[in-house]
């Protein structure tokens, strides 16, 4: 018996210690692992926001990619008329898709990664059962447009490269969940216990490249690296006035759609990565700094050498030698050796300075990835001949786009813009959350100074190196640049970076173009005979394709999807409220009225509409609401309006106000026109809004992008 | 003074009987709720009625008529175990079960009870003795027949449960320890064999021990040790030799967890189930395993998850004690008999029941290779609970005639 019942108890005692351990001790692994089982997490992934052009243009969005298979059973006896069918869509021969629908499996792929819209048209081939797979997929709307700056994301939609990589947490958005049951039979089914989060919707940009400009660009570029066997080239386009980056071209292109044949050395947006050493384009730096200090005048004549100079230890050479010029033509003709002598006149410090104000050595602040700095040393490093070898632009480095601000800085009478190439940030719906604002750096030179180089630059054109840019009827500024190139500390023989960069119209500049090829090896390797060509063809081209009015016109860059303010309902507030509101939505106020009222009653344009920027509004004054001699006023109508600002509206007159119910106004006691002493209560009977027209409200308007 | 009705009524037993009996309809009840077969809700309330008025009217017949009928009974048990090998339908690949009239039933639930009766007539008879070879073989005939004959059906769970029952009936004979060690020992050792070389070290060690504890003749000692011995080497010289996927069976059959997704994948859903419970489980109806029907088999052999899952350590710590009551009690009676026969069939039954309950909830929580026997009052199952309230009718009416002679 006592044996029996030890049995019982050991056995007892075995389950419970098993239960101990599972579902004490253990209780929260199971529940980890119960968890895991029943319920089935999904994300739901966020929309990428797209990229579009200065004008709305899509650049790169979202879209699906369709797969089709088929079961080849299901088209048995039928092979060449359905794959006669898919032919006529798809891009392999009808002899392939046949092949494929006489496999003996019963899953074959007909073809992978099709287009949307091709694969609306495979869609429509009844004859075939087809299985469809979409995967979603990043799509480039023109290929290897602007290929370095767009950038592109990896399989899992992280930007990787250019825009999409510096802009991607913007883009990216976050992806959202949600929770399934799923049961021992390995059916889901939605859980209403659970949370459900909405994936939030990456944001879009917008950049200020314009689509013409940069397709002109690029393939200008192409016929100028072509023409001229260069290595490799790079186009920039900016506006001076604002920063703003309106083509950055770069050859060999690159497509975001096929990134996989790309080298990393392609991909990069090398107008900010890649530092050349400006050459001769750097003598605006040494000209500047002597002008600016007055060490030299455009019409001082300096003894160019007849093209040899010997510099202290070193020996400057003129590629055309040169006797007596002008310090004006030693910059038509870029004089090596006049910059060297005027060099020694302005002092290290004075040319330093002036390199780092017009931005050299440091990044510009540029949108774009992988900016550097450039190379300026201070001049506690220089060596004994830096001085004069800087002045015409050597022992320096610059990227494009560093020398293109630089040339800005002229074309804006002095002052130092802050490139740009995101002009605005659009929510999911098309609505501005962000618009970048032009920022000027700092003043560079006088405006005189830069006026006076301005006018020197044209000269380039006009009669000096530049002289192949000339476009006939328009008066451009512009300088060329030949640099050997330096590589592993020593200049390569016979290599050079040829370049152009000018700025038009000379008056009001519009359009800034930097052209820089890498080691032409045709006829020619100055800058003057290779990229002054190719700005010359860029320019034209814009000017036929773009009508010269949009182009002398500063309303060329004014924002199109952006910088249009819906104007704010200011009417029944006091004046200097009604400003400061305006002021705020970036508009001007102007407020007119015969009578000394604070009020305005009447806003042109009226509220709600879209304006540009900067707009004036009008603001009349209501005839006021005077006081008669004997202290009574005239009541103010405020029926129909929404109550907050009927109070608002009896406020200002002083009268003191009893509501009753709520919404908007629908009488008032008493009636309007009604003389009552001043300071007087008025009762306001309100009752609930009725529905109005609609009309854009204030806050929600802002045009969406088609 | 004895009080009447106490004295007739074993109050503990009978209210074990009945909390154990409304767990195991809240436990069908949850399993079956979003299964959408609330037909077997219904079944078994109606299994359950039939079986408490059967448990009402078994412990209001003398159990004199019982020892009576031992033999036929058996028999007839014996006969409807022909029948169903004969004529019986196939449910989870094993024919088990009698269609009569136009209801199922499994004979072989009522022939536990019938071979323990037949057991206790035979091993009380007057002159007959377990110690004597001939009554020896012969009680094992009457074990070994139904064995046999579920064995071919196939259903070795029940198979197992003869058998197992057999130990204690032979050890309340007056068998000698070492001869029920002698029986049992090679048994596991032949079964850690098959675990593993280090499982058979420690049984083989196990068997010395006992046989040194029990200090019997020295030389049975050491044929029993000699047998357990080889025959555990045999088994592994047999193993050894099989095709890999049979060596799997076994493997997978004594421990499911090496094929989590085969034979281990209801040990380690229960195990889940009952795990995810924590100490005061989920509440009933709110069982995620259970509800999202995670645990094949759940109201059957795996109804232990239920309570498990959905009132947690607490519930099934309760159930553990309701069992514990139902089976002390059983001793106590089978101690307190007065009768031979009576001590016998009550020890029969207790050990039928303590049987289903260890095997099930051992194997529910992963102690105990996956035995297909359901749990006593809880499991869902006409037979097995009508029979079970036979049992438990006659264990009362061993009680209320325990100072009968």
């Amino acid at each position: 018996m006592l044996f029996l019942k030890t049995l019982l108890l050991l056995a007892f005692a075995g389950i419970v210690a098993r239960l101990v351990n599972i579902q004490v001790l253990q209780s929260e692994k199971y529940q980890a692992i119960a968890k895991r089982q029943y319920e089935k997490r999904f994300t739901l992934p966020a929309i990428r926001g797209s990229i579009y052009d200065r004008n709305g243009s899509l650049l790169a969005s979202n879209t699906v990619f369709v797969s089709f298979g088929i079961d080849p059973r299901a088209v048995a006896g039928r092979e060449r008329k359905v794959a006669l069918a898919l032919a006529r869509i798809l891009p392999q021969s009808a002899d392939v898709y046949e092949e494929r629908l006489r496999s003996s499996k019963h899953f074959v792929w007909i073809e992978r990664h099709v287009r949307p819209d091709v694969a609306k048209q495979v869609e429509s081939v009844k004859a075939a059962p087809l299985f469809l797979v979409e995967e979603p997929k990043r799509l480039y709307h023109y290929d290897d447009f602007a290929g370095q700056v767009i950038g592109f994301t990896d399989l899992d939609n992280t930007g990787i490269a250019g825009l999409e990589f510096k802009f991607d947490s913007v883009l990216k958005g976050r992806d959202g969940f949600a929770i399934l049951q799923r049961d021992g039979l390995g059916r889901t089914r939605p859980s209403v216990d659970y949370p459900r989060v909405d994936p939030c919707p990456g944001k879009s940009i917008v950049l200020t490249i314009d689509l013409a400009y940069q397709s002109i660009a690029e393939e200008e570029l192409r016929k100028g690296v072509e023409q001229c066997k260069a290595e490799s080239g790079i186009v920039v386009m900016m506006r001076p006035a604002t920063g703003e980056i309106l083509a950055l071209a770069q050859y060999p292109p690159v497509n975001p759609n096929s990134p996989g044949t790309a080298s990393p050395e392609a991909a990069k947006v090398r107008a900010v990565t890649d530092q050349f050493e400006p050459g001769s384009m750097f003598k605006i730096v040494t000209a500047a700094a002597g002008l600016e200090h007055g060490t030299v005048r455009p019409d001082d004549v300096i003894f160019a050498e007849n093209g040899l100079y010997r510099a202290k230890s070193r020996v400057i050479r003129d590629s055309h030698p040169l006797g007596f010029i002008t310090f004006r033509q030693a910059m038509e003709r870029s004089s090596n050796i006049a910059m060297a002598k005027v060099s020694d006149g302005i002092g290290a410090n004075q040319i330093y300075r002036m390199a780092r104000a017009f931005g050299f050595g440091m990044p510009t602040g540029v949108d774009l990835p992988g900016e550097i700095a450039g190379d300026l040393k201070h001049p506690s490093e220089w060596s004994s001949t830096t001085l004069n070898t800087l002045a015409f632009g050597y022992e320096v480095g610059g990227t494009p786009l560093q020398i293109a601000c630089a040339y800005g800085a002229l074309a804006r009478r002095g002052i130092l813009m802050r490139p740009y190439i995101v002009r605005a940030i659009l929510d999911s719906q098309g609505d501005t959350l962000a618009l970048t604002r032009p920022q000027a750096i700092r003043r560079v030179v006088s405006r005189e100074t830069a006026d006076t180089l301005t006018n020197i630059l044209c000269g380039v054109v006009e009669r000096g190196t530049g002289i192949k840019a000339r476009v006939a009827g328009l008066e451009i500024a512009g300088k060329t640049g030949t640099a050997k190139k330096h590589a592993n500390g020593h200049y390569e023989a016979g290599k050079f970076t040829a370049s152009f960069i000018g700025y038009l119209p000379a008056k009001d500049p519009q359009l800034l173009c930097l052209v820089m090829l890498d080691n032409p090896s045709g006829e020619s390797y100055y800058g003057g005979a290779t990229s002054a060509p190719v700005f010359r063809a860029i320019v034209e081209r814009i000017l036929n394709t773009i009508s010269p009015l949009q182009m002398a016109s500063s309303e060329m860059s004014q924002p199109i999807i952006a910088g249009k303010v819906p104007i704010p309902d200011v009417r029944h507030l006091r004046v200097d409220l009604a400003k400061k509101i305006l002021r705020d939505q970036h508009l001007a106020a102007e407020a007119y009225g015969a009578h000394d009222s604070q009020v305005v009653y009447r806003q042109v344009p009226d509220h709600g509409e879209l304006a540009m920027e900067g707009t004036r509004v009008q603001l009349i004054t209501a005839p006021g609401e005077q006081q008669y001699p004997d202290g009574t006023v005239t009541v103010p109508n405020v029926r129909g309006f929404s109550l907050r600002r009927a109070v608002n509206r009896l406020f200002i007159d002083g009268f003191r106000t009893r509501v009753e119910g709520s919404g908007e106004v629908a009488a008032q006691l008493p009636t309007a026109g009604e003389r009552v002493a001043a300071g007087s209560e008025i009762t306001l009977l309100c009752e609930a809004r009725k529905m109005k027209p609609a009309r854009p409200l204030a806050h929600q308007t802002g045009a969406s992008i088609p | 003074m004895i009080h009447p009705i106490r004295d007739r009524i074993d109050a503990r037993l009978l209210l074990s009987i009945l909390a154990l009996t409304f767990l195991g309809l809240l436990s069908i009840y949850s399993a079956m709720h979003t299964a959408g077969l609330e037909q077997v809700f219904q079944r078994q309330l109606t299994w359950v009625i039939i079986g408490l008025v059967a448990l009402v009217v078994t412990s209001l017949v003398d159990w004199k008529l019982w020892r009576f009928l031992a033999y036929p009974i058996y028999g007839a048990s014996i006969f409807s175990l022909v029948l169903v090998l004969l004529f019986g339908r196939t449910v989870y690949g094993s024919t088990s079960w009698l269609v009569l009239a136009g209801l199922q039933f499994q004979p072989s639930e009522f022939c536990k009870l019938a071979t323990v009766l037949a057991l206790a007539r035979f091993l009380t008879t007057p002159g007959r003795s377990i110690t004597i070879p001939k009554d020896f073989i012969l009680a094992s005939g009457f074990v070994l027949l139904p064995v046999i004959l579920t064995m071919v059906e196939p259903d070795a769970g029940t198979a197992l449960v003869f058998l197992a029952v057999y130990i204690p009936i032979l050890y309340w004979a007056g068998a000698s320890g070492l001869f029920v060690a002698s029986l049992l020992s090679p048994i596991v050792v032949v079964v850690a064999a098959l675990i593993g070389p280090a499982a058979f070290g420690i049984s083989i060690a196990l068997v010395l021990l006992l046989l040194f504890g029990l200090g019997g003749i020295r030389f049975s000692s050491a044929f029993i040790f000699a047998g357990s011995a080889l025959s555990g080497m045999f088994v592994q010289f047999i193993f050894d030799r099989l095709a890999p996927h049979q060596q799997k069976r076994i493997l997978t059959f004594l421990n499911p967890a090496v094929d989590p997704l085969g034979a281990g994948y209801n040990i380690i859903q229960a195990k889940i189930a009952v795990g995810s419970g924590g100490l005061f489980g989920k509440g009933f109806l709110h069982g995620t395993q259970t509800q999202l029907r995670f645990v094949p088999k759940q109201w059957t052999d795996f109804i232990f998850c239920v309570p498990g899952e959905e009132f947690g350590f607490v519930g099934a710590i309760l159930i553990l004690a309701l069992f514990a009551v139902v089976l002390l009690r059983g001793l106590s009676i089978a101690v307190t008999s007065r009768n031979p026969f009576a001590g016998f069939v009550a020890l029969g039954i207790t050990s039928i029941i303590g049987i289903h309950v260890f095997v099930n909830i051992g194997m529910e929580l992963g102690l105990l290779p996956v035995v297909g026997i359901p749990l006593p009052f809880l499991s869902y199952g006409g037979s097995f609970f009508l029979s079970t309230s036979l049992m438990m009718g006659l264990l009362l009416n061993l009680y209320a005639k325990r100072s009968e002679y």
